[in-house]
């Protein structure tokens, strides 16, 4: 609470003050110097004195100085005698409107300390929050109807005590309020409440706080606290008035946040650690399948590098003289070998595509003798079925791409060509593009009717048709080809027309490098 | 008559490049583990090592290094042996100093001129 002062003009008081002064004044010199009558009319002076003194309190003391002085010298001007019981008179004057000056002061003061004291008691009451006053002695003044309230403690009980530290404390100990109205440190309030006390931001000379009162409202309550000086007319402090807040449903809502959200935290946590751990395992696990990709391919080709290299001594002769019969035999068993130890071989490049595991080689090399290689390895198998085999291509076509992979695919198509062609031609073209070159292979053969054609590129699918020879093969070829020239940044399609023959195109980067890092 | 020192672990794959080699008039020294090819090239000083990669103990690259690094003059040709599957074997084997290799499996009717173009 602050104290105002209030500048004001001359009100009713002061006019009656200064007519009668005036007006005593003027009877005063009548009575000197007109009429020369008795002195005694001199007194009217001090008649202003004594209004003075009990409308004005200390400030008629100054003035009954003054007119004491006016009536010293007006005594001498006048050439009458100033004898010792004039100025005694004059003094004794003085000393009653002192005393009439001050005694009247203190009531006046207490009179308007009380008035205020009931205006803010009327303030106090009708506030909605819990609040009270205590007055300089630490006795409770007000106590209102909302602390009742919250505390069940009525004002008659405590009103004039000093227990306002009952509702709160098991013992006795001092409130806020007691700080506040004592002026203590800021360092004591501090360490009574810690972190949860701090000035007020609004209030000069205020603290507030923040602390759990367990004994209230039988749960126990949050009360946030406000306690402000109370200031005289003159500054002091006279008392302090303490505000509590119920904060309970506030701090509820704000623990019960923190709670969920050290909850979530921890959740958060418990699946990062969880995911961690899958993820440690998923890495084992692609550990372990890699180990197992690698350990397979070795121990499953083992033994059959040994049956295709035994058989291919004996097909030559080399272990002595065959019959027919024998070499038909054998060479089954070779070529089945072979289709086996391609088949593993295809089921080990399914398995590292699908885990995303294959790893290109990229280097320059000459597409147009790698071709040329293709082509010748399939001399044999063209002359056996009566076919013949166009190429069409540039001198050399240099690109950069992984050689062994497009081998895989350039083969793949010419042995379909083959497979699939029973009469007919087979015409393999390298056309040098822009930025791609495509590998294209036509046939004459069998084709792929409409309905089948989305199926040609599906992993282990073999499409039958009735009446057709079934031929040899895995089922993953053009799988793992279509695969393969996606990872080398470049396509396959095929076209075909069923009875008439099929066309696939394969084209793939110049460089590999030049694509990837586009 | 030349030398060649067949490091391999498979018995039967042994036998029959042992079978081919023979029979192309030449004598054949046999190894089953790294260790032991390491050990007789350095000995023998065979004129050709036919090295397989995948070896119990050291494997193959291990053991052409350790060759190279007991040579003082002059390398003998060590051919490898890889395998289709395994991407960037071929690479490997001639950073450990491999002369050339041989893709697994053995083909018998190109066997013998696919080796003699290392001598």
């Amino acid at each position: 609470m602050r104290s105002y002062k209030f500048h004001q003009g001359p009100g009713n008081k002061e006019l009656v003050l200064l007519l009668t002064l005036v007006a005593c004044t003027a009877l005063a010199f009548y009575a000197e110097f007109v009429v020369h009558t008795s002195i005694i009319y001199t007194h009217f002076f001090y008649i202003p004195i004594l209004l003075a003194g009990v409308w004005f309190h200390k400030r008629a003391v100054y003035v009954a100085l003054g007119l004491a002085a006016v009536h010293i010298l007006v005594t001498l001007f006048s050439s009458l005698p100033l004898t010792l019981n004039e100025g005694a008179r004059a003094a004794i004057f003085v000393a009653v409107a002192y005393v009439v000056g001050s005694v009247s002061a203190k009531a006046e003061e207490e009179r308007r300390l009380r008035e205020s004291m009931e205006k803010t008691a009327r303030i106090v009451d009708s506030s909605p929050t819990p609040a009270f006053v205590i007055d300089s002695a630490h006795k409770i003044t007000h106590w209102n109807t909302a602390l009742e309230a919250l505390t069940t403690i009525n004002r008659e009980e405590v009103t004039g005590t000093d227990k306002q530290w009952t509702p709160f404390y098991p013992e006795k100990r001092p409130v806020m309020a007691d700080f506040i109205v004592d002026a203590r440190p800021e360092r004591e309030i501090e360490e009574l409440y810690g972190d949860n006390s701090r000035k007020s931001p609004l209030i000069t000379g205020a603290y507030e706080a923040l602390k759990f009162f367990p004994t209230i409202g039988g749960q126990g309550k949050w009360l946030r606290f406000t306690a402000a000086p109370l200031s005289g007319p003159d500054g002091d402090i006279v008392g302090a008035i303490e505000t509590l807040q119920d904060i309970t449903e506030l701090k509820q809502a704000e623990m019960a946040l923190k709670k969920a959200y050290a909850e979530m935290e921890q959740r958060v946590a418990e699946r990062t650690r969880d995911l961690t751990e899958a993820n440690l395992k998923l890495k084992e696990l692609d550990r372990l399948k890699s180990m197992f990709i690698a350990s397979m391919s070795h121990e499953l080709r083992t033994p059959l590098n040994s049956i295709i290299g035994f058989t291919g001594i004996i097909l030559m002769g080399m272990a002595g003289e065959l019959t027919e019969e024998q070499r038909k035999q054998l060479t089954m068993v070779k070529n089945n070998a072979n289709q086996l130890l391609a088949l593993i071989n295809d089921v080990i490049d399914v398995s590292k595509i699908e885990a995303g595991s294959v790893e290109l080689l990229i280097e320059e090399f000459d597409l147009t003798t790698l071709v040329q290689g293709v082509k010748d390895s399939f001399a044999l198998a063209l002359e056996d079925k009566g076919l013949g085999m166009t190429l069409t291509m540039p001198d050399t076509l240099i690109i950069k791409s992984d050689e062994r992979r497009t081998k895989q695919i350039i083969t793949n198509l010419v042995s379909n060509a083959v497979k699939f062609t029973d009469n007919g031609m087979i015409a393999l073209k390298v056309v040098k593009e822009d930025r791609m070159v495509e590998v294209s292979v036509e046939d004459t053969g069998i084709g792929i009717k409409e309905e089948d054609m989305d199926q040609l590129f599906k992993a282990f699918s073999r499409i039958h048709v009735e009446g057709v020879q079934i031929r040899e093969g895995t089922g993953l070829g053009l799988y793992l080809s279509r695969k393969i020239a996606d990872l080398l940044g470049g396509e396959l399609t095929a076209k075909s027309e069923w009875g008439q023959g099929s066309k696939f195109r394969f084209s793939v980067p110049l460089n590999y490098e030049k694509v990837a890092s586009r | 008559m030349k030398k060649i020192l067949v490091v391999e672990d498979n018995e039967a794959n042994r036998y029959l490049i042992r079978f081919i080699l023979s029979r192309a008039g030449y004598e054949v020294l046999e190894a089953w583990s790294g260790e032991e090819g390491v050990e007789r090239a350095v000995k023998e000083k065979p004129d050709l090592v036919i090295m397989d990669i995948q070896l119990p103990g050291i494997d193959g690259l291990e053991a052409t290094r350790r060759i190279r690094q007991s040579e003082i003059d002059g390398e003998i040709p060590v051919v490898a042996l890889t395998s289709y599957a395994m991407v960037g074997d071929r690479e490997k084997a001639l950073a450990a100093g491999c002369t050339g290799y041989i893709e697994k499996p053995i083909k018998p009717e190109t066997f013998m001129a696919e080796i003699e173009q290392y001598f």
